[in-house]
C-alpha cells in the first residue's frame, strides 16, 4: 500500500473530469491506477458539486456526462472519505479554503494539491505539503 | 444485511471471518448504535472497484470524445473551471453576510 495520500481540490477535480490534457487528469488516473489515496471530506465532495454545477463548467460537459456518478465512481476506487473536518483559522484571508486543509490533517494526507495561490501560500500543514498539480506530478513520478 | 456490535466483533472475529471467507456473507460493524466499517468478501470488493474504475473511465471517454469533437481548448476550459471555482467563492461569502 502507497503512503501518499493527497486532498485535491475542486478545480483540480474538475479539470481532471473535462481536461484530458492536463496535469489533474494524470493525477487522478494516477490514484485509480494505485499509486496514491485521494483523500477527501463531505465539504469537498459539495464543493466539487458546486463548481460542476456552474455554466460556465456545464457548458464544456458532454449532456450525457453524470458528473455525480463519476466523482462516487472516482471515490470508491481511489478515494478515503473523511468525516467533516473543521479546525482553527488557517488562511486568513479566505476561511472558506481551511476545510482543505483540516481535510489533510484528519486524513492524515501527505499533500493538498491545489491552484489556489492563498492555499498554495501555507506551503505545509501539520505534515502536508502544499503544491500544486504539476508539482504533485513531478513527485509522484520521482518516487 | 448482517449487523454486529464491536463486542460481537471481538468475541467472534475467528467464526464471523469464516463466514465472510466460505459463505460470502457481509457484517456491518456498529459501535454505539453508529455504523462504523462493513466486513466484505476481499473479491466483492475488488469487483465493486472494478466496477466503479472502469464506469468512471467510460464517463471520462464519453467527456473526452465531446471536447475532441467540439475542438474546445484546455486553456479555455481550465480558465472557465478558475472562474467557476472563484464564482462558488464569492456567492458563499453573499451568503455568510
Amino acid at each position: 500500500m502507497n503512503a501518499w495520500r493527497a486532498v485535491l481540490d475542486a478545480q483540480v477535480w474538475i479539470s481532471a473530469a473535462i481536461n484530458s490534457a492536463g496535469p489533474a487528469r494524470k493525477i487522478v488516473d494516477a490514484a485509480a491506477a494505485g499509486a496514491f489515496r485521494i483523500v477527501t471530506s463531505p465539504y469537498v465532495h459539495a464543493e466539487v458539486r458546486e463548481v460542476f454545477s456552474r455554466p460556465a463548467v456545464r457548458r464544456f460537459l458532454v449532456p450525457r456526462f453524470d458528473e455525480a456518478a463519476w466523482l462516487d465512481f472516482v471515490e470508491v476506487t481511489a478515494a478515503d472519505v473523511v468525516e467533516e473536518a473543521v479546525g482553527p483559522p488557517v488562511v486568513p484571508a479566505d476561511p472558506d479554503d481551511d476545510p482543505y486543509l483540516w481535510t489533510a490533517y484528519v486524513g492524515a494526507a501527505t499533500h493538498v494539491v491545489t491552484r489556489d495561490a492563498q492555499v498554495l501560500a501555507v506551503k505545509h500543514f501539520h505534515g502536508a505539503q502544499v503544491v500544486d498539480p504539476s508539482t504533485f506530478l513531478r513527485i509522484l513520478r520521482v518516487t | 444485511m448482517n449487523r454486529i456490535t464491536t463486542l460481537d466483533l471481538r468475541a467472534h472475529m475467528g467464526e464471523l471471518l469464516d463466514r465472510v471467507r466460505l459463505r460470502f456473507e457481509s457484517f456491518v460493524v456498529e459501535r454505539k448504535g453508529r455504523e462504523v466499517a462493513a466486513i466484505i468478501p476481499a473479491e466483492r470488493l475488488r469487483r465493486l472497484e472494478d466496477f466503479a474504475r472502469r464506469r468512471a473511465a467510460e464517463l471520462q471517454a464519453l467527456q473526452d470524445e465531446h471536447v475532441r469533437e467540439k475542438g474546445y481548448d484546455a486553456a479555455e476550459m481550465e480558465r472557465a473551471i478558475a472562474e467557476a471555482a472563484r464564482d462558488v467563492k464569492t456567492k458563499r461569502k453573499a451568503r455568510k453576510k
